[in-house]
């Protein structure tokens, strides 16, 4: 009968002797453990024995912790290990460094070895859920966290092949992709590269991506480098616009101060514009209502709202989600009421609450403190272990600072 | 040396960097992903500062690190763009899941002009014990800090 196979953890540190409890612990509970005293070496343990886990020290010989890391993320036979940190970091540069490449965990040391054990034990879990979660042959989300210059570069990387389907406001259009290249794309009465400009500065609405076989032949002359670049301007345009502009959910209307004389003086474009501003159309319905580019339509409202012709009559709900809408609401709401009636107002604040889905404290094990007053030589006396806190428990918010060095703080401030 | 830490997650990088500038007056680290500043209130005392950009992946935060610490976070979003606060919403329940501190919901109105009265404005809307709703302008000193100062009082509060 075969048995089943081993889990392997590499652990780099330089200082093997401070690792010895740690290693006996992880073989006690039946991992093959690995030691390697440099970067270099562990990084060539890495491609030789393709460990499930990685423990690195931050300071390490050679090629220290941080470039061991990214040497493994930078290898697609590798970049799936989860990598932990186990060091003791002082210089804010190491910890800024630290949190932002993005380890899978992070150990303060001292550690305690069961704290270790568990939080490998989890992070296995996670990474074998991960491996065998379903392939579902494509994949779906927001606008507003990927948009189409994004899809259309995560295709070309893995050279896939797919049908993208964009849908805002109800409509919807579809880009075609062949072997990770742009090939065509359709928008209502639009095609090719105008469908494509019509959409690539979406970041409302849902997409879908189905990676399926494409046959359609090229009709988009521009190639992928050309689309992402133009798109990536066009993005940014439209956000720049869009910052000094009403939600796309506002419904807008004509100004009652502007005069005949004013409007007389508009050209036929911003006509065309400011007669759908009549009080029922969002920004969003009268972007969509024209033939231009959604970014063009945003150049000629910028100045008109800027000089005043039109202003906001409500603010729609796009979906159910638009929290905003909510909470602005609830404000307005909040305004009618006298200071002391809101301070009572329990109730009512608590649904404000529910509205920010704030998950309250629950009884958690507390994390040990870490105290950056210990002089350094003390660091790595025996202190009281901290109980084992899994990955994905909730921390205890504990505040460090005295009441004092608080006030100290907001002193400086005000 | 004594160090406290306060994290300003949002959605755009700059609206982060701005907010934290006009506390800090200057940006010491940056890479696409953190920035980073400090205030030093005295000899023995200092204030960090960690700006993080809204990310798909929050895990790939190293949470560890930040919640050993931290006094509490501000959420900047800008209060015209009704997904910047969607995004921060997620966000909120992934820290929330990880270590509820106090939070400041910082609404960034830039250049607008205030949507609520003056008052109101002013002192911002207590959600609940643990947090209260602002509103700033990103790069103006005074109403970033009113924010900061908002959540060191609610952090005293409960000292």
């Amino acid at each position: 009968m075969n048995q089943p196979r081993k889990i392997k953890i590499l652990i780099a540190d330089s200082q093997p002797n401070y690792t010895v409890g740690l290693r006996k612990g992880l073989t006690d509970v039946g991992y093959d453990v690995y030691m390697a005293e440099d970067g270099d070496k562990a990084l060539a343990l890495v491609q030789e024995i393709q460990p499930d886990v990685i423990l690195s020290e931050v300071k390490l010989p050679q090629l220290d912790g941080h470039d061991l890391l990214q040497a493994v993320r930078a290898q697609e036979r590798t970049q799936h290990i989860p990598f932990m940190f186990i060091s003791n970091q002082k210089r804010v540069e190491e910890r800024i460094r630290s949190i932002s490449l993005g380890v899978d965990d992070y150990i303060q040391k001292p550690y305690y070895v069961d704290e270790v054990i568990a939080r490998i034990e989890m992070i296995i879990k996670e990474a074998h859920q991960l491996a065998n979660a379903p392939d579902r042959g494509g994949f779906s989300g927001k606008l507003s966290e990927m948009n189409l210059v994004d899809l259309i570069q995560t295709l070309e990387m893995g050279q896939k092949s797919a049908i993208l389907t964009l849908k805002r406001n109800g409509k919807q259009g579809e880009i075609q992709i062949h072997d990770g290249n742009v090939v065509d794309a359709h928008y209502e009465a639009f095609s090719a590269e105008e469908a494509l400009d019509k959409m690539i500065t979406w970041t409302e609405g849902h997409f879908q991506v189905k990676i399926t076989t494409v046959n359609s032949s090229k009709q988009i002359k521009l190639d992928n480098k050309e689309i992402v670049a133009r798109g990536q301007k066009q993005i940014n345009q439209w956000h720049q616009l869009k910052t000094n502009l009403p939600p796309l959910s506002a419904v807008l209307v004509l100004s009652s101060r502007v005069d005949a004389t004013a409007l007389g003086k508009l050209n036929l474009a911003e006509k065309k514009l400011i007669h759908l501003m009549d009080g029922k159309r969002t920004l969003l319905d009268i972007i969509e209502q024209t033939s231009l580019e959604d970014l063009k339509v945003l150049e000629i409202i910028h100045p008109l709202f800027q000089k005043g012709f039109f202003k906001i009559k409500e603010l729609r709900a796009d979906n159910q989600n638009n929290q905003l809408l909510k909470a602005a609401k609830y404000l307005e709401h909040l305004k009618t009421l006298s200071k002391a009636r809101r301070q009572a107002a329990n109730l009512e604040l608590s649904l404000v609450s529910k509205f920010f889905q704030q998950t309250q404290a629950s009884e958690a094990p507390s994390f040990a403190d870490f105290n950056e007053s210990q002089p350094l030589q003390n660091e790595r006396q025996p202190v009281i272990p901290p109980p084992r806190v899994p990955i994905g428990t909730k921390y205890v918010h504990q505040i460090h600072l005295t009441k004092s060095e608080i006030m100290m703080i907001r002193e400086k401030l005000v | 040396m004594r160090i406290g830490e306060v994290v300003v997650f949002g959605t755009s990088n700059i609206e982060i960097e701005q907010f934290i500038e006009a506390i800090c007056q200057f940006i010491q680290q940056k890479d696409n992903k953190i920035c980073y500043a400090n205030l030093e209130i005295n000899d023995q005392l200092i204030l960090y500062l960690y700006g993080i950009q809204y990310q798909d992946q929050p895990e790939t935060i190293a949470w560890d690190m930040l919640s050993n610490k931290v006094l509490g976070y501000i959420f900047i979003f800008n209060w015209y763009q009704p997904e910047s606060l969607n995004q921060i919403m997620d966000l909120l329940d992934y820290v929330n899941e990880k270590c509820a501190a106090p939070i400041i919901f910082a609404a960034n109105v830039a250049n607008q002009p205030s949507p609520l009265p003056d008052n109101l404005f002013q002192d911002g809307i207590s959600l609940n014990f643990n947090e209260k709703l602002l509103f700033c302008r990103a790069g103006d000193s005074a109403t970033c800090k009113k924010a900061l100062v908002a959540l060191l009082d609610i952090i005293i509060d409960k000292l």
